[in-house]
């Protein structure tokens, strides 16, 4: 049974997700995850409640340990309760082969605040040396990775 | 045909493999009441 009102759900999605401008969290509820960009952190592992996966290495390009994907643009904003669309824009990077898998991926802050994670649908990926992988980008519905509260 | 949520892409720039959406639903159950009848 659901047990929070929805439009509260909406604040507090907006201010745990990228939907300030160039990715930045909204700040309705103070800034617990930061005042600059969101980032993605890929792992070869799956992240739990309580601690990161193993983060990818570096990649041939688009993927730099430490940093992953970093958040350059808003996601729609969360109203009435619907969902965050993850990321705004299309994110991808060139596999070095190691390692070859993508299992998890977390929503942190600018200095690595967790937040949201999950599996990946279908984990592992598995992507060989010089192939790409990419989570698809768009507006709310269209995004790669939904965020919601129920 | 290709999921919307993510895809693996040869050097040639086709798809070799996809996925769905990844859905994090980050309180599901948590608000459930105790089919017990307890707190």
């Amino acid at each position: 049974m659901a047990a929070i009102d929805q439009a509260l759900v909406s604040i507090l999605l907006n201010g745990l997700t990228p939907t300030g401008a160039a990715g930045i969290p909204g700040t309705a509820i103070g800034t617990p995850v930061g005042t600059a960009a969101m980032r993605i952190r890929l792992n070869s592992t799956l992240s739990t409640a309580a601690a990161f996966g193993t983060e990818l290495t570096t990649q041939t390009s688009g993927y730099t340990a430490g940093t992953g994907w970093v958040m350059a643009n808003a996601s729609a904003v969360s109203s009435a309760g619907s969902a965050v669309g993850v990321p705004a824009v299309t994110q991808s990077f060139v596999s070095n082969g190691s390692p070859t898998a993508v299992v998890s991926f977390d929503l942190t802050g600018s200095a690595a605040q967790r937040g949201f994670w999950g599996p990946f649908n279908g984990q592992p990926v598995n992507v060989a040396s010089g192939n790409t992988f990419q989570v698809t980008g768009g507006s709310g519905a269209a995004a790669g990775i939904q965020i919601s509260l129920t | 045909m290709t999921d919307p949520g993510w895809q693996v892409l040869g050097p040639d720039g086709n798809v070799v493999d996809s996925g769905g959406q990844t859905v994090t639903e980050a309180s599901s159950g948590a608000g459930e009441e105790n089919p017990d009848g307890g707190d």
